[in-house]
């Protein structure tokens, strides 16, 4: 007969051991989870180092760690000034991201990795960019030196892939894909250069249907918004600046640098559960990022144009030698400096509207052409 | 009285086992909060090793790579400590750079004032002393701009936890 101690013994038993499997097989589940984000965040870190490395070396790399995990959730951040950038993704976020990064991450797949800059001739902005196999694929509605000029800017953007085992390829659409143009092979971004050199004819649209792959650019006086079904729709309106637009209704964003429109191309339009796309969180970060480095560079060097100037007016003696440095070169720096604060004047204003992106860029190209006169002239070297 | 004695028994079993379960859980909570602790630091000497490629790289104060421009310098040093506060927006919080051109001459900070006649500058200086920090040291040229020259200099950026 079963005793008052024996169901004791066994309802303990029960109560223990169930309290203690409970116990492991929720410490095990969370750490399956953990250790998956954990791994997630070891290789965004190494990507963010990797986009250090090739940042400070320039020598482009392949990242091949991304092919683990899908981390297309993941996009750089531009928080508040007194915070740095970070990569956020939907595991959580790394931070600092100190140097600008634009990134493409598909799921699963490698990324190249290299540097590229925007020059505004008295500053140069470098950036590092990481983008997965890519066929870019131009859709020029007109032949205009216009177009194909900014064609060419737009393939400079992208890095050379060229000697690696991950190919970023241009080519044309004109009703149907144009790929092989470069002697028969696709064309890599010096061959395409090349073709855009040689050969001009606008396009009359694109019917194909590919994948994601591809990324399609549309150049024509005629964009608009939700114009086109695939990629971005550029609108040029003066030189180095225009209208951007996507499949997407309601966007239109104002481009003013190349960088502009990469960030466009790069992002894509999958949106995020607020409806925000990540085309409009790259081209926010850039512009935010952007705007902040170029006026703490512009408040830099119109404070060193001052001293200089300063420098060079105490120094110059025409009687003795009016073609001195000294005295050719400081009312360049006062030209320079008078501009610079243009610069920094038109900086303080949001760019989302295209007078004060149009504002901006010409402030930069007067600050530009003054830099250039400082360079023939000796001042600069 | 056998049974009371074996549940006695059964009771101090299972207390036993508790307490060593605490034990462990305390023991390996402290040893986490240890290896964050030493992560940490490794994340900060990282830091400040990048920092002082990117210093010595950044166009802010260089003209080319490891080569600094001292009125580049000068005119972070003039725009005061306002302007450090928006550098500190690219280069993190707690970040310092500072510059001694390697001549016989004696030291003399610069300032607004004495360019070029002048041989260090400290930017964007820690305000409160007597925290931990990580510094790293590199031999730089320096561009002299007024005499068009080329300098050695040591450039030394760093990071205050």
């Amino acid at each position: 007969m079963i005793t008052a101690y024996k169901v004791f013994q066994i309802l303990l038993g029960l109560i223990l051991s169930g309290f203690i499997l409970f116990f492991l097989l929720r410490y095990a589940s969370n750490y399956v989870m953990f250790g998956e984000s954990n791994q997630k965040f070891v290789i965004i870190d190494n990507l963010r180092t990797t986009s250090q490395n090739v940042y400070l070396s320039g020598n482009p790399v392949i990242f091949e760690d991304t092919v683990r995990f899908d981390f297309s959730s993941c996009y750089p951040a531009f928080n508040e000034p007194t915070e740095q950038p970070s990569i956020k993704c939907r595991f959580g976020e790394i931070s600092p991201l100190v140097i600008p990064f634009f990134f493409m991450l598909k799921p699963k797949e490698r990324v190249f990795v290299d540097r590229n800059h925007v020059d505004y001739g008295w500053w140069r902005v470098y950036f590092t960019e990481a983008i997965p196999e890519t066929h870019v694929i131009f859709i020029p509605m007109d032949a205009s030196d216009r177009t194909w000029d900014l064609m060419k800017e737009i393939t400079m953007a992208f890095p050379d892939t060229k000697g690696f085992n991950i190919n970023i390829t241009f080519g044309f659409c004109d009703e149907t894909l144009l790929e092989n143009i470069c002697g028969g092979d696709l064309c890599e971004k010096k061959g395409f250069l090349n073709i855009l050199n040689m050969h001009r004819a606008p396009s009359s649209g694109c019917s194909e249907t590919l994948g994601d792959e591809y990324l399609f650019v549309t150049i024509s006086d005629s964009c608009r918004p939700a114009y086109v079904s695939k990629g971005i729709c550029i609108k040029p309106v003066d030189e180095g600046i225009g209208y951007v637009y996507t499949p997407r209704s309601q966007d239109e964003f104002v481009y003013k640098d190349v960088a502009d429109i990469l960030s466009l191309i790069l992002g894509g339009n999958q949106e995020d559960p607020f409806g925000i796309s990540r085309a409009e969180k790259l081209y926010e970060y850039k512009n935010n990022l952007f705007m902040e480095r170029l006026y703490l560079a512009a408040r830099i060097m119109q404070m060193r144009a001052h001293i200089l100037r300063s420098e060079y007016q105490s120094r110059c003696n025409p009687s003795l030698n009016s073609q001195s440095t000294y005295c050719v070169c400081h009312p360049l720096y006062d030209n320079l400096y008078s501009k610079l604060d243009d610069v920094i004047r038109n900086l303080r204003n949001d760019y989302t509207e295209y007078n004060e992106m149009e504002s901006l860029k010409s402030s930069l190209d007067e600050a530009e052409s003054v830099y250039q006169d400082l360079v023939k002239w000796g001042c600069e070297t | 009285m056998k049974s009371q004695a074996g549940l006695m028994e059964y009771l101090l079993m299972t207390f036993f086992i508790v307490v060593v379960i605490v034990a462990i859980v305390l023991f390996l909570g402290w040893w986490s909060v240890m290896e964050m602790n030493l992560e940490q630091k490794k994340i900060i000497d990282e830091r400040a090793f990048f920092l002082l490629k990117y210093s010595g790289n950044s166009p802010y104060f260089t003209r080319e790579g490891w080569v600094l421009d001292d009125a580049k310098l000068n005119a972070v040093k003039a725009l005061g400590e306002n302007f450090c506060e928006k550098l500190r927006g690219v280069f993190g919080s707690g970040w310092f750079l500072e510059v001694r051109i390697l001549d016989e001459n004696p030291e003399v900070d610069c300032t607004y004032t004495n360019y070029p006649d002048c041989n260090h500058w400290v930017l964007c200086e820690p305000k409160s002393s007597g925290k931990e920090g990580y510094i790293y040291t590199i031999p730089v040229n320096v561009y002299r701009n007024v005499f068009r020259r080329y300098d050695i200099a040591i450039l030394t950026s760093g990071v205050y936890a």
